[in-house]
């Protein structure tokens, strides 16, 4: 099902993790709406149908309703929507106050994806986020009763303050709301952020993998016992409740992005724009698109697929890889992993992957090395 | 003939060689302006990147004086003891030398060693005081150390700068009138000196030469007297900053030959080219053979790739005749070579080489010297690989290489210079001050405990003014110890080092650390310890990696954390597997990397 993310870079103030594109200054904010307007004439008709559409950021819920809406327009203008299309908007608690949730429902938003993190003020404060526990209680309390369609929340685990027990609770508490997707990430410390530099002046303890393992263990038999599913690495839904605009992501089909940093990909080519609001806007305004573009290899095409497939519940088939990549994929797959049992030793590969005659997806336990037992399997 | 000049730049390292060539290049206009750069003639990667000379240059130039034309061969050489072969090479094509002195810096110790190697050759000597242009220049007290050590007059000493280019026109003139020209016999059957020799992929082997006595024509018949080979002259000429074909090279001039030869092992530096229908009877006396001071084995990473090691191992001996090596083998990497360098940058040139210029990717091990190892059954065995030392039950001493070092340096230095030597296990010799600042220490050193860093510290405790030069002085026993490294449980021979038995232990911690560090997290835990025989002196282990799985992988992501994991597979194929753990390359030389 194909999708357009939409790139909105600004949020209100910089979250001590966070390595996304955005800014913090807004004042240049109609310029840049206006270049992403541009972009959308410039790419139009590129997808034959639209099925999701998600703003993303950033932080969407920064811009006002009017806007959001003026984008929406210029889509259904210069694409074509499919009936049942699915908007989605990230948003900060802080920015949702229930006469706010309205005006979003009002305008078409279906599905709100809201950043929570954490249900703890002193988790929220450390990490330097905008809001308070307490609003991301009531934002999804007055979702609900306005009659969103899904909600999503996001939360974070691994990080130095959150005990087994505080992270329990949270997962307890995202449970116990009438959500039907949750997003769960484990603290990454990226170059150039804050983290990285608290960490090296000594002001922050780094992030200790053990403690990951543990808590994204927890989670995912947490989230098996209350009846979820685990589709993706770091995506729980009840029951068909997956996320469509993601799902098109790991499916391998085709997207557009717009606005500065967002990528998109129409087979075999993906695209990024420049991450970088001046330079975005200076060359949409003068007409012209501020892409960089990539032809992707054979080789390239199946180290993705590989990669997000694995990343999936369902894993690799092999009807569907072999329709993809020949008759012979299926057995070559085989022969790789036959390598890495080889080079790592039976058991541990067993433990790590399920295998059956026709499927192969990575376990509980391979799901906590996805990465190395992912590039194991690659074409190099 | 008369009108030949064969000279050679020599100097201590960063004396301006290269860059008072470039003045001569340009004022002969032998290079095009346009195709000048700093250090026209370090052409290779390496030697621009690094701001060094590695290899011996050779051009051809023109001059005119007093309205006589000259053709005048310069050959660059480098300053850096590692490469003193390349200069002895060198010398052996000229009649003369430029002995370069920095007039900041003074005579330094390859001042004095180059400049001895080419007094023995009998070269005409002209001392240039360069970098004239330098605040910090002391022309009368540098004139004074350059007359104390050639004996020539103060105004044989010719001011110079390579960077105003002051000088140049004297020195032209002091090269033609007093340089002597070339002494061969034009009569004479064909006789070249073959001084280096490099391998083109396009065109097989090309080897330079001197022609000491007849001439040679293209398409003549020749035979290169040491390999018994004969071949046809297919294309002869000078070397410019091209090569340039000419129909003949005469008595007295240098040049190359191009013959076909594809085979690098036909080739020999040192070997003598004649003429088949008319031989010289003699053939020229070659090149003394090196002495490599550090040993290291050079492995292929993909075990596959070792025929194709050893051949790349031949065509880069063509161009450096003082790489030697033979085939052994390890448990832990499988069939490589044993290689002998003239020291550390040595041996980080070749490995680099290897990789750039034949894209060979290799493990090199722990490098060590060479021992002599005495057993109970009245042998001695030459020990160039630690895994060779005998038995500790079966050993009766072992004596390693000791070298006699010479420090020059100012006098506020000694104290810091002495407490590093004498960390290092030497025995102070000798202290003769220069002059009232500058000092020469002498002291024995084991060869071991100065070819690894030791520069490098010498060079940091004396904020850079010390310069150093050694020759062997042959071996003296001491109590040393071979040490193992087991990585979970498995020994790792490739690892081993033979250490003085009073250090092994704080070694063996230095080293396992090291390696903690060195080796990334794997899905297990690692166990690394050091051992003498059979007991362990140190150990440290590597948790087992818990979680490695990037959390978002949306639209942009899916790009850049694939390449992120084709990376991390590449890297992979840069390691080498021991039992089931993943040892990076440069893990095998973590022991040069410990303080
Ligand atoms: N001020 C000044 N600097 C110079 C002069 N000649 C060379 N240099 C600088 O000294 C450094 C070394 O110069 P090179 O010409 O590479 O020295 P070299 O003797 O060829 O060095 P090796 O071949 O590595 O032994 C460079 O940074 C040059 O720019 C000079 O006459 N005056
Ligand atoms: S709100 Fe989101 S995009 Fe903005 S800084 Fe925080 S984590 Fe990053
Ligand atoms: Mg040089």
């Amino acid at each position: 099902m194909a999708g357009i993310y939409l790139h909105i870079p600004f949020c209100k103030k910089a979250c001590h993790y966070c390595d996304f594109h955005f800014s913090t200054s807004l004042h240049y904010k109609d310029q840049l709406l206006e270049a992403m307007h541009r972009e959308i004439e410039l790419r139009a008709g590129l997808l034959p149908e639209v099925h999701t559409i998600y703003f993303g950021g950033g932080t969407p819920s920064l811009l006002t309703d009017a806007e959001l809406s003026t984008l929406l327009q210029s889509l259904n203008k210069h694409f074509k929507l499919a009936n049942d299309v699915q908007v989605t908007l990230e948003a900060n608690p802080d920015d949702l106050n229930f006469d706010r949730l309205m005006a979003l429902k009002a305008i078409g938003i279906q599905r709100l994806s809201i950043g929570i993190q954490s249900f703890h003020n002193e988790d929220l404060i450390w990490m330097n986020r905008s809001h308070q526990a307490k609003q991301a209680l009531q934002c999804i309390e007055d979702a609900v009763e306005i009659g969103f369609d899904e909600l999503n929340i996001d939360l974070i685990f691994g990080y130095p303050l959150l005990s087994d027990e505080k992270w329990t609770s949270n997962i307890q508490q995202a449970l116990s709301l009438p959500i039907q997707h949750l997003s769960c990430y484990s603290m990454t410390v990226e170059d150039r952020t804050a983290l990285s530099y608290q960490i090296k002046k000594g002001q922050t303890a780094a992030m200790e993998d053990g403690q990951a393992a543990r808590q994204y263990l927890m989670l995912m038999e947490a989230m098996e016992a209350a009846g979820w599913e685990h589709y993706e690495i770091s995506n729980y839904c009840k029951p068909g409740f997956q996320s469509r605009h993601n799902t098109s992501y790991w499916q391998s089909e085709a997207y557009l992005g717009i606005g500065p940093s967002a990528h998109g990909y129409l087979n075999p080519e993906r695209y990024w724009n420049i991450a970088n609001n001046a330079k975005y806007m200076e060359s949409l305004l003068a007409g012209n698109l501020a892409e960089e573009r990539e032809y992707l290899s054979e080789d390239d095409q199946y180290n993705e697929y590989l990669m997000t497939r694995l990343r999936t519940s369902a894993g690799i088939t092999k009807a569907d890889l072999e329709k993809r990549f020949g008759s012979d994929a299926w057995p070559l797959l085989l022969s790789e992993l036959e390598l890495y049992r080889s080079e790592l030793g039976s058991e541990a590969v067993a433990s790590a992957f399920s295998l059956t005659e026709s499927t192969l997806s990575l376990t509980r336990a391979g799901k906590l090395l996805a990465d190395s037992h992912i590039a194991a399997l690659f074409r190099a | 003939m008369e009108h030949i000049r064969n000279f050679c730049i020599i100097a201590h390292i960063d004396h301006g060689k290269s860059t008072l060539a470039d003045r001569l290049l340009e004022h002969t206009r032998t290079v095009d302006t346009r195709n000048m750069k700093a250090q026209t003639l370090d052409d290779m990667d390496l030697e621009r990147e690094r701001g060094i000379t590695i290899k011996s240059h050779a051009i051809k130039m023109q001059y005119t004086l007093e309205g006589k034309p000259y053709v005048l061969n310069l050959i660059d050489t480098p300053g850096h003891v590692d490469f003193s072969y390349e200069v002895s090479r060198s010398i052996a094509a000229c009649e003369g030398a430029l002995l370069i002195v920095d007039a900041a810096q003074g005579i330094q110790a390859q001042t004095i060693s180059n400049l001895y190697l080419a007094i023995d050759q009998g070269l005409e000597i002209i001392p240039i005081l360069n970098k004239m242009d330098l605040p910090g220049a002391m022309p009368e007290e540098v004139k004074d150390q350059i007359v104390d050590l050639i004996g020539c007059s103060r105004d044989e000493i010719i001011p110079a700068s390579g960077k105003t280019g002051l000088g140049v026109d004297a020195i032209l003139e002091a090269i033609v009138n007093r340089v002597p020209a070339p002494k061969g016999d034009p009569n004479k059957p064909l006789k070249a000196l073959i001084f280096d020799s490099v391998f083109n992929s396009y065109r097989g082997i090309i080897a330079y030469f001197k022609v000491v006595d007849g001439s040679i024509k293209t398409h003549d018949e020749v035979k290169f007297m040491a390999t018994g080979r004969k071949y046809d002259a297919e294309e002869i000429g000078a070397l410019l900053l091209d090569r340039k074909p000419t129909p003949e090279v005469k008595t007295g001039d240098v040049g190359y030959i191009i013959s076909g030869i594809k085979e690098a092992r036909e080739v020999k530096v040192g070997d003598t080219i004649t003429l088949i229908n008319n031989p010289t009877p003699e053939p020229i006396k070659g090149f003394e053979d090196v002495k490599p001071m550090v040993f290291a084995g050079i492995y292929p990473v993909d075990t596959e790739d070792f025929e194709e090691l050893r051949e790349s191992m031949y065509k880069l001996q063509l161009n450096d005749a003082s790489l030697v090596f033979e085939p052994e083998s390890s448990v832990a990497l499988g069939f490589g070579f044993r290689c002998g360098f003239l020291g550390m940058l040595h041996m980080e040139i070749i490995q680099e080489r290897l990789e750039r210029e034949f894209n060979m990717t290799v493990i090199t091990t722990v490098p060590n010297v060479s021992y002599n190892a005495y057993t109970t059954d009245g042998e001695m065995n030459i020990v160039r690989n630690p895994t060779d030392l005998p038995d500790p039950s079966k050993l009766i001493k072992v004596e390693e290489p000791y070298i006699s070092a010479s420090i020059i340096t100012s006098s506020e230095f000694v104290g810091n210079i002495l407490s590093l030597c004498i960390g290092r296990r030497g025995m102070l010799k000798n202290q003769t001050y220069l002059t009232p600042t500058r000092v020469e220490l002498t002291f024995d050193l084991p060869l071991a405990e100065v070819v690894f860093d030791f520069y490098d510290k010498l060079k940091s405790l004396s904020k850079g003014y010390a310069s150093f030069d050694y020759h062997p002085i042959g071996y003296q026993e001491s109590k040393l110890v071979k040490l193992d490294i087991f990585i979970n449980k498995q020994p790792v021979d490739a690892l081993s080092a033979v250490i003085h038995r009073d250090r092994a232990y704080e070694w063996g911690k230095k080293i396992c650390e090291k390696l903690k560090e060195l080796i990334p997290r794997q899905q297990f835990e690692i166990a690394i310890q050091a051992g003498i025989g059979a007991k362990i002196i140190a150990r440290e282990s590597i948790s087992a990696l818990r979680k490695d799985v990037t959390a978002k992988c949306y639209g942009g992501d899916i790009s850049r954390k694939r390449k992120l994991l084709e990376k991390q597979k590449k890297g992979k194929k840069r390691m080498r597997q021991v039992g089931n753990v993943e040892i990076p390359q440069q893990a095998f030389m973590a022991v040069l990397k410990i303080d």
